[in-house]
């Protein structure tokens, strides 16, 4: 990247979405925003005021904040049915389909209709053998099988951060999976904050309010498929540290307590699936590399994001307990701590 | 104003015309200037169409590519050797508001017009020829700001047309007030319309030095020049009354010819207003494409001959009609200015971010326009114009604003050095490319205080900043000062800043597991 200019990569497109992604320009955005709705205030005025003048009619303005109650819950454990799948193998794509399958297909998550919001890692412009971000089989894969379980509308979300998101979609690949298994990808750079609805987090205990895109919100059934790696500040990324990816403002959650705001964050965005890709794991330098890569060959599937995470660990030689996040999303009931008390199906 | 009304206004709307065209093809360029920069025609084109812009650079750079980039204002004063200064007329962009101006100014306002004594007044000194003295101000003015370039001082964007609107255009947008161009236009709707470009623009006077210059050619060699027939002339004053540059040339011309006069803009007003049929031509190459006619509704205001208007009487000569004194005069400003520049003033001050392949700093304050374009080229919007609290000399300068946006250098190919038209800006190969260097604030630092963040690692492309446990350590040679970092940073003050090379951050960085700063830009 740093050897010359790639007309291919950047192009003009993707650096006019860049110029907005990277542009915290807050003034020239205050005054378009204002001058917008000065205007659009003054046309609201006058179209309302010439309907009013021809019926009454009450009219119940929109609201940008949706309630809390339509984050879905976790689904509760099914009797005989494996909670934790462990798929390992080569193919990364066909190894996602094996841990869903095992975890009991994904039927069982989606339900026709449903509206899906996928989180993989996409935030980076390294190719699959960085390690930086989710392998585009892995996604493709999921969002085949979602589809297959009929589901509606599938969203893929991320948050990028070294160049525009179309860019990073690209150059990493998943832009190009998404495309191919039919989903549409909505993505933001760090500056574009006005997407994020300010929404309260009841169960937060150290980051109480946050920006979250509101697709999250919306949807009937949220996936995380990370790419298990390394992270310096978080210890390792995983399926809830994922989360950080659908905030707006990526940069506030680490004012307050990084760890004990991924575990709130999680309580109010709650997976009901999670896909972790461990194909190649990112062992150190994370969360953006270059660093060193081991050939992990797995993919681990699992409706319990905190026992997911806690097998991920041990990927690493890590334990779950080596991880502040994890342990206090098992603190906040969001899971099993110890993935060994899950019936576990290794496949 | 008042010749549109009536009859014969075929030259005034054709020039009204190309006024709005032109001033329409330069909003849209300096707007193209916007990512991705237009290239065919290049965005920065009217810039380059202009000589005293181009004059600096050549001073500046003293290269042979400055001569180069600036090949339309060449043109252009070419065309000027023929055409006296048509573009002041017909193009400037500055003036076309500046008509505006006069045209929206109420009646009640209108004291410019010379009234009837005046003219005839004019026509009894008319045997003087001379310029008046008021317009003369302009090359006394283009001497200073010469003279200035050579010390690399750039006082373009106060008085270069060109450079001020491409600059308003830019201001407008960000919003920010215009400043030269309100003081501008206040200037012109309060006293007359064109007295910036008659009494103190120095481009005008460097077209005007040209026009003279040329002025022994005949109408035959202009695409556009006013040729009078003093034969058919009734020595009215509605010629000298109309023009709004105050030229009294096809007044008091007594021969036939080619007006010579420096100041006029072939603008052709006065062909309409000449109540004298045949009198007054506006010709191209020779062919007239606009005579004078009789007009039942034009007033006819004759100016009594006086008694020693003769046939006889010498022709007026239009030298430049700078005095001996004035020349000396102005030569003494001159020197006390640049002794002022050369002791205090031209202290660059201290070291300034700017865009990734910036001239050195003295270089580059002698070079940069503040045209605007750089800023309005930047995808991420990361250059902004300084204010006067930075001094006045780097007033309006862009300079990188890393906590607003990162620099993208790699991905936008450096689309800021592509639209400068002063060659302020060199292209760098990406790894090439030192803005700055990134330093660590330790006491403000979450990660220092022992929280986990590295935000800044995280959205650094160059690998530069290394974590030691949660601790970011710039790796000062790897570091190209693109401000990715001190962007995200989420403590409020950014607890990473980039500092301009060879400059120590004042809190405590460290050297860390990182070596000295890289030298200077390459």
């Amino acid at each position: 990247m740093k050897d010359g200019f790639d007309p291919e990569l950047f192009s003009r497109e993707s650096i006019e979405r860049a110029a907005r992604a990277f542009s915290c320009e807050v003034e020239r955005r205050a005054f378009l925003h204002k001058a917008g709705k000065w205007t659009g205030g003054l046309l609201l005025a006058a179209s309302l005021g010439s309907i009013a003048s021809c019926a009454r009619k009450s009219s119940s303005p929109a609201t940008t904040k949706p309630a809390p109650g339509t984050v879905p819950a976790a689904p509760t454990a099914v009797p005989g049915q494996a909670d934790l799948g462990i798929a390992s193998g080569q193919n990364p794509g066909e190894l996602a389909r094996r841990a869903v399958d095992a975890v009991g297909g994904m039927a069982r998550f989606v339900k026709p209709g449903n509206m899906v919001v996928i989180k993989p890692n996409a935030s980076f412009l390294d190719g699959i053998s960085g390690a930086t971000s989710t392998h585009p089989e892995v996604v493709s894969q999921v969002i085949a099988m979602c589809r297959e379980a009929g589901a509606g509308r599938v969203i893929v979300m991320d948050h990028c951060l070294p160049a525009s998101p179309e860019a990073c979609f690209r150059a990493n690949g998943i832009g190009e999976a998404v495309k191919r298994a039919g989903a549409e990808v909505i993505a933001f750079g760090p500056c574009e904050k006005d997407h994020g609805v300010d929404t309260e987090i009841p169960g937060g205990v150290a980051m109480k309010r946050a920006g979250i895109y509101p697709e999250v919100l919306q949807a009937d059934v949220v996936i995380t498929v990370p790419k298990a790696k390394h992270h310096g500040s978080a210890g390792l990324s995983l399926g809830m540290k994922n989360f950080i990816g659908v905030t707006a403002d990526m940069g506030n959650i680490h004012n307050f307590d990084l760890h004990q705001s991924i575990a709130d964050l999680n309580t109010l965005v709650r997976p009901t699936l999670s896909v972790i890709d461990a194909s190649i794991i990112l062992l150190d330098r994370g969360p953006g590399g270059p660093g060193p890569t081991r050939a992990a060959g797995k993919v681990i599937a699992s409706p319990d994001v905190v026992a997911a995470d806690g097998y991920a660990c041990t990927l690493f030689g890590m334990k779950a307990s080596d991880v502040p996040h994890i342990v206090y999303g098992g603190r906040a009931g969001l899971g099993e701590i110890d993935f060994n008390k899950l019936k576990v199906a290794e496949v | 104003m008042r010749a549109e009304m009536s009859g014969g206004k075929g030259v005034t709307i054709a020039r009204r015309v190309v006024q709005a065209v032109f001033l329409l093809l330069f909003v849209l360029l300096a707007f193209k200037a916007a990512y991705p920069p237009l290239s065919t025609p290049p965005s920065n084109i009217f810039l380059r169409f202009d000589p005293l812009a181009g004059l600096f650079a050549l001073l500046a750079a003293k290269s042979a590519s400055a001569f180069a980039r600036y090949w339309p204002a060449w043109l252009l004063l070419g065309l000027t050797l023929v055409s006296s200064r048509f573009f002041c007329g017909w193009i400037c962009p500055l003036g076309t508001c500046f008509d505006v101006a006069g045209a929206v100014k109420p009646r009640a306002l209108k004291y410019y017009r010379p009234t009837g004594k005046q003219v005839r007044e004019l026509k009894g000194a008319r045997r003087a020829g001379k310029v008046p003295r008021r317009v003369r101000v302009k090359y006394i003015i283009l001497l200073l700001v010469m003279a200035l370039s050579l010390v690399g001082v750039n006082l373009l964007y106060f008085f270069s047309p060109l450079v001020v609107f491409n600059q308003s255009v830019y201001f407008i947008l960000l919003p920010q007030i215009p400043v030269m161009l309100v003081i501008l236009l206040l200037v012109a709707f309060l006293y007359r319309p064109r007295f910036w470009c008659e009494e103190v623009c120095p481009l005008g006077a460097l077209f005007s030095l040209f026009s003279l210059a040329g002025k022994r050619l005949g109408s035959r060699l202009s695409p556009l020049s006013v040729v009078k027939n003093s034969e058919a002339c009734i020595d009215c004053g509605a010629c000298y009354r109309e023009c709004t540059f105050g030229v009294e040339e096809p007044f008091v011309k007594t021969d036939s010819g080619r007006l010579r006069s420096a100041d006029c803009t072939a603008c052709g007003a006065c062909v309409p207003a000449c109540p004298s049929p045949g009198a007054l031509t506006l010709e191209s190459f020779g062919a007239a494409i606009s005579r004078s006619k009789s007009s039942e509704e034009r007033p006819r205001t004759t100016v009594e001959e006086p008694a020693e208007r003769q046939a006889e009487s010498p022709p007026a000569d239009y030298r430049l009609t700078v005095t001996r004194r004035e020349f000396v005069a102005s030569l003494g400003v001159g020197a006390v200015m640049l002794a002022g520049y050369g002791i205090g003033l031209r202290d660059i001050g201290e070291p300034v971010l700017r865009m990734p392949g910036a001239q050195d700093e003295s270089l580059f304050l002698a070079e940069c326009n503040r045209c605007g374009e750089c800023a309005r080229a930047c995808p991420p919007a990361c250059i902004k114009p300084m204010g006067i609290e930075d001094g006045f000399q780097k007033l309006w300068t862009p300079r990188f604003c890393p906590r607003t946006a990162g620099c993208i250098f790699e991905q936008c190919d450096q689309a800021c050095a592509k639209v400068c038209p002063a060659g302020a800006i060199d292209h760098q190969k990406p790894a090439d490319v030192r803005i700055g260097t990134a330093q660590v604030n330790r006491r403000t630092c979450l990660g220092w205080r022992g929280r986990p963040c590295l935000v800044c690692q995280e959205r650094c492309r160059f690998n530069a900043i290394d974590a030691d446990g949660l601790r970011p350590v710039v790796l000062e040679d790897r570091c190209t000062g693109c401000g990715a970092c001190e962007q995200g940073c989420p403590t409020e003050p950014t607890s990473i800043r980039i500092f301009p090379a060879g400059e120590r951050a004042a809190w405590p960085s460290g050297g860390g597991a990182g070596g000295r700063v890289r030298g200077g830009r390459q």
